[in-house]
């Protein structure tokens, strides 16, 4: 029928044409992506919201080929492990000791210091050497009952006690940078004023435990400031994970609304205009009161109020934008209506919805699904924008919603760029191939502008 | 001496499919005060050769030669500019088929036409030029404060052809006038156009595929097929006595109350990036002959003022 | 119909509309909004109640409180509406939207002091227009006329750029743009202030106050322009596209007249209707959406307001700026049919 050689005919214009090919292929490529984010990472989604799983990731860490431009003061995280050496053990406490070296050739201290020690059973302490390069040494201990991530929370009151001792005052709380810079800075009172000692550190972990108690797992991070394809945010997240995270959700958002109001849309205007008369006025007004409502307002006050779900929004979203589908819908099917096999089949006695099904839908369809793809942007730009005002669907990392932390942790004052950058660039980026495809099938129906 | 003389014009079409030759070095003479017919199917070239003569061509078409003399003067190496101000609806005027939306739909006819007026800096009172101008093609002069849909599709004709005669140009072309028209206003235009043309002294091109309607208003005809002229002459010699084997089918196949079948013409027009070699009408030609298929012939002169480009001559 | 029947008849169907709508957000609204009054009056209450008994220190007749209680309770209840059947509140509503009878806000109050839900729309009301207007006036100045130029020169490199740069922009969020400039141009190299809508404390005088306004309005209108502007380009370029095959403009150039007065004159203005429609949504449209401009802005207007409110579940005032809202598109609608038929004989003639 003319339907079928009709669609096959519009995907070979769309292969044939250099946009439309340009376009399947980003889709393809979307689609496969959100697949691996979903199986690969579906613990990661569910670990977002949870600061403890980001702690050993460097925070507001830029892009790491960042660091080809300036080797010297921009690094990623190094990571060190070594094997626990058991040096007493009695019935009452096991004493363990791990030793680190490494050689620190930056211009810069780490951004952070963590140390990270998993143990079959609780830690009763533990006990930091410090060694710099230059033989100084600082001794860091714990409060008791460390846990397993020992980081500058736990250190703050060594770190104070050594930093009085050096420049004579106490700063009210110990940042990254302080505890960094007392680690790596020379002694004395210049210890704070930005100048680090480079080369080999030793660094002597002890530490007590119960008895028969195994040390599993030792990490020492020497945080860097730049990790990963797109650098981190104020939690440590990688925003290349949040993004990979964000796009089935917009993906599926995006095509499921787009897909909703363009078939609503094109089935009420379709009829509206084939019938025509009263059914056809009463659809339009109801089409003007949608029309005329304030959508973003509307839909945020409705999001506030719902809290819905996924599809829920998606119809919300579909529910306000139909009219526009409706609208050209029905002017494309008077002027059908106007061809002469609709009055042919009015002659012959066939009966309206007959003629409905065989000589408007499939001249409709190709509106349908040129629109469905042109829409698709629409809706993922309306649900990113939801997200980033804080109505997100429950339980959901989407790019909106990462740019919504990023205002308000302040990252356009604190410089973070590359946090407000690329999860907008992705909006971008998921957008274009649906427009590409949505003109090249706009092409193929009305040949050509 | 005749009045326009168009020799070896030539516009091309350039397509993904090739080079179109739309009109393929035609000749044409047009003498004062004459009417000329040009009859051929859609496709023939005639609307092309008529919007090239005006230099309304666009791409992708193309002007590849030719000369066009007008009092001896040779318009087609004017460049644009001078054209458009000297000949361009000053001398040499064309009313359309399209003409009853040739005006624009916002603003008056009468506005329209002093626009015309005005942009080639006529001297006189624009309304009483104006008023002229309609009372000239029978319309009474309250048409000039109306709005071109206040206007029945005859009336906006007559107020198009008006527009055209602003300047008082010498030739007036007119592609298909009437084929949009009903029969009666059909008939009311012709006869206006033979009143203007006495009263005028204009001298006329008239283009249409309708070989009927030229039998009542050319003095001489030419008939185009697939971009060349295959036969001319004076219309009613043609009428009576066509020689060439395509104008012969032509003039059969009008209808005639008194013949009880209608004659067609089988075949297409060939491809006009595809010319057969030889005669463009050989593949059509109920009397091809095999020379016909090898060789274009030469518009010859075979008679009086008759010229036959057909290898039975 | 004639055509003053035809206004009239238009007038008729967008109050009804108005009322449709404005209904619909009710209804949807209602539910939520209800339990939010219930929770605020039942912690009004017990503060209430808690005060009292620190008041007495100990010498509390028990009856006597809840008593007390109760009453303020109802009282705060009806002060809500929360007594009466849905019904006859929706149509109390109804009728006060209709006579701009917006009452007073539940919980915000405008710059003022004033709870009254006109006033503190009033309030905020005029930035908005001033940002967007400005913003959507010099959109369709350049989208006009980067539409009209890419139409004369389609098909030439030009017209691949524009839909190009059309189909980008449209696909940018406004207030992600926003955000980007605002750290590239206000923090990273600082041209121009991240916000608000003059600087604190404002200027004194009129001139003074209008260039420091118009300094800070200088990111949020270049955010709006580029992602605007392709957009509008595009739509007037289509229809121009679509006049030109038009038979007038043909004879038009045989009859002499320039391309440029052909395109300036005959076919603009042949355009104007559709373009004015455009304009009408255009400018209306853009109060609403602004909303999160606004936000990212720090700018004033109703859209932030409108936010504020959600926010603090202030159902009063989120209705009278939806009313507000809508009422304003309906009027640019109602003016652009008149527009509509002062620019097009042919719609005055005939329907």
């Amino acid at each position: 029928m003319a339907a079928e050689t009709g669609i096959k005919l519009y995907l070979n214009t769309i292969l044939k044409n250099k946009s439309g090919l340009i376009g399947l292929l980003m889709i393809i490529i979307f689609v496969a992506l959100s697949i691996y984010a979903v199986t690969a990472y579906s613990n990661v989604n569910n670990e977002w919201k949870n600061g403890m799983y980001w702690e050993s990731y460097p925070k507001n860490a830029m892009p790491y080929w960042m660091s080809y431009f300036n080797p010297q003061k921009i690094f990623g995280t190094e990571t060190l492990t070594t094997k626990p050496s058991l040096l007493y053990s009695s019935s009452n406490y096991y004493i363990y000791q791990l030793n680190y070296n490494f050689t620190w050739s930056k211009d810069i201290p780490p951004t952070d210091v963590i140390f990270y020690i998993k143990s079959s059973t609780p830690m009763e302490s533990i006990q930091i050497l410090w060694i710099k390069p230059d033989g100084t040494n600082i001794t860091l201990s714990t409060t008791s009952q460390p846990s397993s991530y020992t980081d500058l929370i736990s250190l703050s009151s060594s770190i104070k006690s050594y930093m009085s001792e050096q420049i004579g005052y106490v700063p009210p709380t110990v940042t990254p940078q302080l505890l960094s810079q007392s680690l790596f800075g020379y002694e004395g009172k210049g210890l704070l004023n930005g100048t680090i000692e480079k080369g080999l550190y030793k660094v002597q972990v002890t530490i007590v435990t119960s008895p028969n108690t195994k040390i599993l797992i030792n990490k020492l991070y020497l945080e860097g400031n730049a990790y990963g394809l797109f650098g981190t945010d104020i939690y440590g997240r990688p925003i290349d994970l949040g993004i990979l995270l964000g796009l089935p959700n917009a993906l599926e958002i995006g095509l499921l609304t787009s897909i909703i109001s363009v078939i609503g849309g094109v089935i009420i205007g379709g009829i509206s205009g084939f019938l025509g008369g009263k059914t056809d006025s009463a659809m339009n007004w109801v089409t003007l009161v949608i029309l005329v409502l304030p959508a973003l307002p509307f839909l945020v006050v409705l999001s506030y109020v719902m809290r819905p779900n996924l599809f829920l929004e998606a119809l919300l979203i579909a529910f306000l934008s139909w009219p526009f589908y409706a609208i050209i819908a029905r002017s494309a099917a008077q002027s059908i209506k106007n061809m002469t096999f609709v009055e042919a089949d009015k002659v012959l006695g066939i009966p309206s919805y007959r003629t409905f099904f065989t000589h408007f839908m499939p001249r409709l369809t190709p509106f349908a699904i040129a629109y469905t793809a042109l829409g698709v942007p629409g809706a993922i730009i309306l649900v990113e924008t939801l997200s980033f005002l804080g109505l997100t669907p429950a339980g959901l990392v989407t790019w909106g919603s990462i740019l919504d932390s990023a205002e308000s942790n302040f990252a356009a004052v604190n410089g973070w760029w590359w946090w407000i950058l690329f999860p907008g660039l992705m909006i971008i980026l998921v957008s274009i191939p649906f427009v590409m495809i949505g003109f090249s099938i706009e092409k193929a129906v009305f040949g050509g502008k | 001496m005749p009045l326009l003389s168009v020799r070896d014009f030539s516009i091309h079409f350039y397509t993904p499919k090739g080079v179109r030759k739309a009109v393929d070095r035609v000749n044409l003479d047009l003498s004062k005060k004459e009417v000329i017919g040009i009859a051929g199917e859609s496709g023939s070239g005639k609307s092309t050769l008529a919007m090239g003569i005006m230099r309304l061509i666009t791409p992708p078409g193309k002007i590849v030669g030719g000369k066009i003399l007008f009092n001896n003067e040779d318009i087609l190496s004017y460049n644009e500019g001078k054209f458009n101000k000297e000949i361009r609806w000053k001398k040499i005027s064309m009313i359309f088929q399209g003409s009853m939306n040739g005006f624009t739909p916002v603003f008056k006819i009468g506005q329209q036409i002093e626009e015309v007026l005005e942009i080639h800096e006529y001297k006189g009172n624009f309304k009483e030029r104006v008023n002229e101008l309609l009372k000239m093609v029978e319309l009474d002069p309250s048409v000039s404060d109306k709005y071109p849909h206040e206007l029945s599709g005859g009336m906006r004709q007559r107020a198009f052809i008006a527009m055209a005669l602003a300047l008082n140009p010498e030739i007036l072309i007119c592609d298909e006038p009437t084929t949009a028209l009903d029969v009666i206003t059909q008939a009311k235009i012709i006869n206006l156009l033979k009143t203007l043309k006495k009263d005028l002294g204009l001298s006329i091109i008239f283009i249409t595929h309708d070989l009927a309607l030229l039998s009542e208003i050319s003095d001489r005809l030419y008939i185009m097929y697939a971009g060349g002229i295959m036969e001319s002459g004076y219309s009613l010699d043609l009428y009576k006595n066509p020689k060439h084997p395509y104008t012969q089918l032509l003039m059969d196949s009008i209808a005639d109350i008194n013949k009880d079948y209608i004659k067609g013409i089988p075949g297409f027009m060939p491809d006009l990036a595809n010319l057969p070699k030889g005669c463009r009408f050989s593949d059509r030609c109920p009397y091809a002959m095999e020379i016909c298929k090898q060789k274009e012939p030469e518009l010859k002169r075979i008679e009086g003022d008759r010229y036959v480009s057909c290898w039975l001559y | 119909m004639g055509y003053k029947s035809y206004l009239a008849k238009e007038i008729i169907i967008y109050i009804t509309v108005l009322i449709a709508a404005m209904s619909l957000l009710y209804v949807l609204t209602y539910p939520i909004i209800q339990k939010v009054l219930i929770a605020t009056v039942e912690t009004e209450a017990a503060a209430y109640k808690q005060a009292i008994i620190k008041r007495s220190a100990g010498n509390i007749n028990l009856t006597n409180l809840n008593i007390k209680v109760q009453l303020y309770q109802k009282q705060l209840m009806s002060s809500y509406g929360l007594n009466q059947p849905f019904y006859l509140k929706y149509l109390v509503q109804m009728k006060n939207l209709l006579t701009f009878n917006f009452g007073n806000a539940y919980f915000l109050t405008s710059p003022t002091g004033s709870t009254k839900v006109y006033a503190i729309i009033a309030a905020y009301l005029p930035y908005t227009i001033i940002l967007f207007t400005t913003g959507t006036l010099i959109v369709i100045l350049f989208g006009t006329l980067i539409g009209l130029l890419s139409a004369r020169y389609a098909g030439s490199i030009w017209d691949k750029i524009v839909p190009t740069i059309a189909v980008i922009h449209s696909s940018l969020p406004t207030w992600w743009l926003g955000f980007l400039l605002i750290a590239a141009l206000a923090y990273g190299i600082r041209i121009f202030p991240p916000g608000g809508i003059t600087s604190i404390p404002p200027p004194k005088g009129f001139l003074a106050y209008s260039i420091n306004m118009m300094y800070h309005m200088a990111l949020p209108l270049l955010a709006f322009f580029i992602v605007n502007v392709g957009g509008f380009a595009y739509v007037i370029r289509s229809l121009v596209i679509s006049i030109t095959k038009e038979d007038f403009v043909m004879t038009a150039k045989a009859r002499g007249l320039s391309d440029s007065r052909i395109l300036y004159r005959h076919i603009l203005r042949t355009a104007s209707p559709s373009i004015s429609t455009q304009v009408a949504l255009a400018i209306a449209g853009s109060f609403a959406g602004g909303l999160t401009t606004e936000i990212v802005f720090n700018w004033h207007g109703v859209g932030w307001l409108t936010y504020v409110a959600i926010l603090m579940n202030d159902l009063p005032v989120i209705l009278g700026i939806n009313f507000v809202l809508t009422v304003i598109l309906l009027l640019a609608l109602f003016i652009n049919e008149i527009i509509k038929g002062y620019l097009d004989p042919r719609i005055k003639a005939g329907e």
